[in-house]
């Protein structure tokens, strides 16, 4: 398991690798203190390792509420205009964005 | 304010009208909530539309529920049609959502009065309110202190007598923390029992909506009226849940309180940890068979708690994107629109869990932390059903302290987090727990956690209510 310790001088790197690929923008000063905070708390969670485990199928339900299911139907929905007016900036009913490249 | 059931005697009585009732909790807010800030946004206009439509059916000597009438709050959290919601950030600063929480919709249909959204840490990712991007709130009983988190505003609007009850959610502790820090009484229902539609969400797998109120009895009656299944949240649990209503008098006799050795060890302060010990002495007092019982995976429930909730949430704030509602910057490309919005939009926790959220789901990590922590999180499973086949219900501290100072733990994330070692264990585990103030230390109040099995809020209030009637007759002894 990686250490928070063996991230080392990678952690403002890694920081920086995991803020672009969460579309986040960093102030220079969250950039600063991150990387210790993270080796920290990655040090910390890393304990898990340890704790010995069944081999069992993942599942991410712990309520065992599985495969709940609806009549597949078609409704009127109201919202639409509704979440229009929340949107920063619309045009002929659709939302506008500056262009991807 | 009296309680629920007195209140709503006053109001069919007609001895009392709704509208009187919101302009005590009103004038309560203009002369408190300066100072406090449990409120984000009091919404008077509309608040004076529910009492005075309750008071015209009293008038007509309609039957009302017993929620009719009175004034609540709920944390800005959870969606109201028409109200600002902000979840506390400024990402959502001005959003107004068209739609309202199922939580609020049944509250609504039973006729409470929503008097305002209270003060929360962003995104519910906080252990004292500090992290709002709108100002902490302070402790009722010390300015300086804060009343806990994330669920704060809550808390301290019902300690200090602005409402009877409002809505908080609990994620790794946000209720009963604050409950615990504030004096008040706090549930988290078992994962799955109220409906987490419309509630913003911080960890879906973890994440539920319960009551703050300040007897046991109250928080009962809310709870009844937000639990239940809904079709528009496929992980709400199928059946009604059972009425909890009768059970509060049925006292401990014969019940089992396991006390769980790992809840009470160095991380808790020593005097919480007495006078948790005094109130489970209380219990056994009143008839209960106390047993030391051990779960040892409670050690590192904090850690798989930290992996999983971040995980969760990273996805879940991806939609913060600043495209189709919330806060957004300019950009010259999309994904400098996203950058900017979301740099400009979250606060420095938010950003810090969503960092080590990305972290523990990319390639070359996911297996070693995300799918470690989630068969851990089985494994804890496990230990807690198994120890519920020896005991009912277990005792611990709600919390390892008392209200800490504002500033003293928010430049260290690690520390804030050590707020909810006792909590954590319960949301991991998706237990329902009750906190019921037992004493205090240096004038602060403590909590006493109950946490029981699955769909087992029956045991909780029972237990609770005759804790409660135990301290409350022994109050009146002392002369009080």
């Amino acid at each position: 398991m990686t250490r928070g310790s063996e991230l080392g001088t990678q952690s403002s790197d890694l920081v920086r690798h995991l803020a672009r690929l969460a579309c986040l923008g960093l102030t220079s000063e969250q950039e600063e203190r991150y990387p210790k905070e993270f080796r920290e708390i990655v040090d910390y969670v890393g304990q898990v390792e340890a704790v010995r485990t069944e081999r069992r199928p993942l599942t991410t339900t712990i309520s065992g509420v599985r495969h709940v299911v609806r009549e597949d139907r078609v409704e009127p929905s109201r919202l639409a205009d509704k979440l229009l007016q929340v949107t920063p900036d619309t045009r002929d009913r659709g939302v506008r964005v500056p262009p991807v490249l | 304010m009296a309680l629920l059931r007195d209140l709503h005697d006053r109001l069919v009585r007609r001895e009392v009208s709704a509208e009187e009732l919101l302009e005590e909790s009103l004038a309560a807010i203009r002369e408190r909530d300066a100072d406090l800030h449990a409120f984000l946004h009091v919404a008077e206009e509309s608040a004076r539309a529910s009492a005075r439509a309750v008071d015209a059916r009293l008038q007509l000597g309609e039957e009302v529920p017993l929620l009719a009438g009175i004034p609540c709050a709920v944390k800005d959290i959870i969606c109201t049609a028409g109200l600002p919601t902000t979840a506390g950030s400024k990402i959502l600063d001005g959003f107004v959502p068209p739609y309202d929480a199922t939580v609020v919709e049944r509250l609504k249909a039973a006729g409470a009065v929503l008097v305002g959204k209270t003060n929360l840490d962003e995104f519910a990712m906080g252990s004292s309110t500090e992290f709002s991007a709108f100002g902490a709130t302070r402790h009722p009983l010390d300015r300086e202190r804060t009343p806990g988190g994330s669920s704060g505003g809550s808390a301290a609007a019902v300690a200090a007598g602005l409402v009877p009850y409002a809505l908080g959610t609990d994620t790794g502790g946000s209720i009963r923390q604050p409950a615990s820090f504030c004096g008040v009484v706090g549930l988290r229902p078992t994962y799955g029992r109220v409906s987490r539609y419309g509630v913003v969400a911080y960890a879906s797998s973890f994440d539920q909506v319960g009551p703050l109120a300040r007897t046991v009895e109250d928080a009962a009656l809310v709870y009844e009226a937000i639990a239940g299944p809904d079709p528009r949240d496929a992980t709400t649990l199928q059946g009604s849940p059972p009425s909890v209503r009768g059970i509060l008098e049925q006292g401990v006799d014969g019940l089992r309180v396991g006390v769980p050795r790992e809840y009470f060890a160095e991380g808790v302060d020593l005097q919480v940890r007495e006078a948790v010990r005094r109130a489970i002495g209380d219990l056994a007092r009143l008839g209960a068979a106390v047993e030391e019982v051990s779960l040892p995976l409670t050690k590192v429930a904090l850690a798989v708690y930290l992996i999983l909730t971040r995980a969760e949430a990273s996805t879940n704030l991806s939609r913060y994107d600043g495209v189709r509602f919330g806060r957004r910057e300019p950009g010259r490309t999309l994904e400098e629109l996203y950058v900017k919005s979301r740099g400009a939009g979250f606060g420095t926790e938010v950003k810090r869990r969503i960092l080590l959220g990305t972290f523990v789901l990319s390639a070359g990590y996911a297996d070693q932390y995300y799918r470690k922590a989630a068969a851990v999180r089985r494994a804890i499973v496990d230990e807690y059903a198994a120890v519920f086949e020896r005991v009912d219900v277990l005792a611990t501290p709600a919390a390892p302290e008392v209200a800490f100072p504002l500033g003293a733990k928010v430049e260290d994330p690690l520390r804030m987090n050590a707020s909810d070692i006792v909590s954590v264990p319960v949301n991991v585990a998706g237990l329902p727990a009750l906190v019921v103030p037992c004493g205090t230390v240096e004038g602060l109040p403590v909590g006493l956690q109950l946490i029981a099995a699955h769909e087992r809020e029956d045991l909780l209030f029972r237990v609770g209510a005759a804790y409660e009637r135990q301290q409350d007759a022994s109050g009146r002894e002392r002369g009080k």
